[in-house]
């Protein structure tokens, strides 16, 4: 059996820092494989730039990712940057995990569309924290305190969904 | 109650972050030394993980994938500290550790059920509150579970 590991895009990896909960993820994965892009992109601020190289002097599970098919990445975005967005990191995401057989951890629904067309496994921030709660590392009332901190961040989250399953388990929506 | 949670080298770390998860959220506090400890040769403790480990009550090793020295040193330093604790290991470890260590527990993949009786046997032997034993307890068995998946993971 392969050792179970993901990739991650920029979004959730700011997500899941803000609420403290990185290392949280060696329950779900055995290796998070950070692409190049995404540190690129991180490391255009000072503050993502000292979190990100303090997870990775603290936490052996992330790692850092280089190896991918280039070419592949700049023709998918060729075809995105056509359409005038700037992605790469949610590109390298998906073919890094494409090669490396792993899931894909990200937000952005173009992101999450291209990954789903490869075929690969994709889950995003929200899906992390409902497994959390699931696996009782979260209480209900926390999950709630950690989603309405994210909405008060401004992060983009599947809203609708999120207050659905606050209801069902006996939470107020947001 | 304050655990430290010694593991063997930086690929056993995901374990140890496991078992501080399951401790956290159950009331315990429980210090995994940072990565880069395991990196490169240390030649003194780390001063943070000294300074959490006078402190700790209960100490647990996790020694799966390698030995570092950082680890060797931690779990002599717990030994000289007189603390409550407890070594789990595969055997490919046992060697190395049965020389200074007695209160280690040998996790063999294909024979399980002895590790949970070497726990229980550890914990006789350990003059500790009842409190530091149900907590060893609960995290040596958990550790057993995970160093068993963790072996079914590196196959």
């Amino acid at each position: 059996m392969r050792p179970s590991r993901c990739t991650i895009d920029s979004s959730c990896l700011i997500a899941l820092d803000h609420l403290d909960l990185l290392p949280r993820l060696s329950f779900l994965f055995s290796i998070v494989l950070v692409p190049k892009a995404v540190r690129e992109e991180l490391f255009k601020r000072r503050i993502t730039k000292d979190r990100l190289q303090s997870l990775f002097e603290d936490n052996a599970f992330f790692q850092r990712c280089d190896g991918y098919e280039k070419g592949t990445v700049d023709f998918l975005l060729a075809e995105r940057t056509r359409e005038g967005a700037q992605d790469r990191g949610e590109v390298e995401a998906v073919v890094q995990a494409s090669q490396f057989g792993a899931t894909v951890i990200v937000d952005d629904p173009w992101g999450r569309e291209l990954a789903e067309g490869n075929d690969l496994e994709v889950h995003g921030t929200w899906w992390i924290l409902q497994r959390f709660h699931e696996l009782a590392l979260f209480s209900s009332t926390t999950l709630r305190d950690s989603l309405a901190s994210l909405q008060l961040r401004g992060i983009r989250l599947p809203w609708a969904a999120v207050n659905e399953f606050l209801m069902q388990i006996g939470q107020r929506p947001l | 109650m304050k655990v430290f949670i010694s593991y063997g080298a930086a690929a056993d770390q995901v374990t140890a972050l496991r078992l501080q998860a399951l401790g956290v959220v159950n009331g315990l506090t429980v210090y995994v030394p940072p990565a880069h400890t395991r990196q490169g040769v240390e030649v003194l403790l780390d001063p943070e993980s000294a300074q959490k480990l006078s402190e700790a009550e209960v100490v647990l090793g996790v020694v799966g994938a390698g030995l570092a020295e950082a680890c060797r040193q931690e779990l002599n330093a717990a030994m000289a500290l007189r603390k409550n604790m407890i070594i789990m290991s595969y055997p490919a470890f046992a060697y190395q550790l049965q020389q200074y260590f007695t209160n280690l527990v040998v996790i063999d993949p294909a024979n399980p059920d002895e590790a949970e009786v070497g726990i229980v046997g550890r914990l006789k032997a350990i003059n500790a509150q009842q409190n530091a034993k149900k907590a060893l307890l609960a995290l040596g068995t958990l550790a057993l579970g995970l160093l068993l998946f963790a072996s079914v993971d590196r196959d």
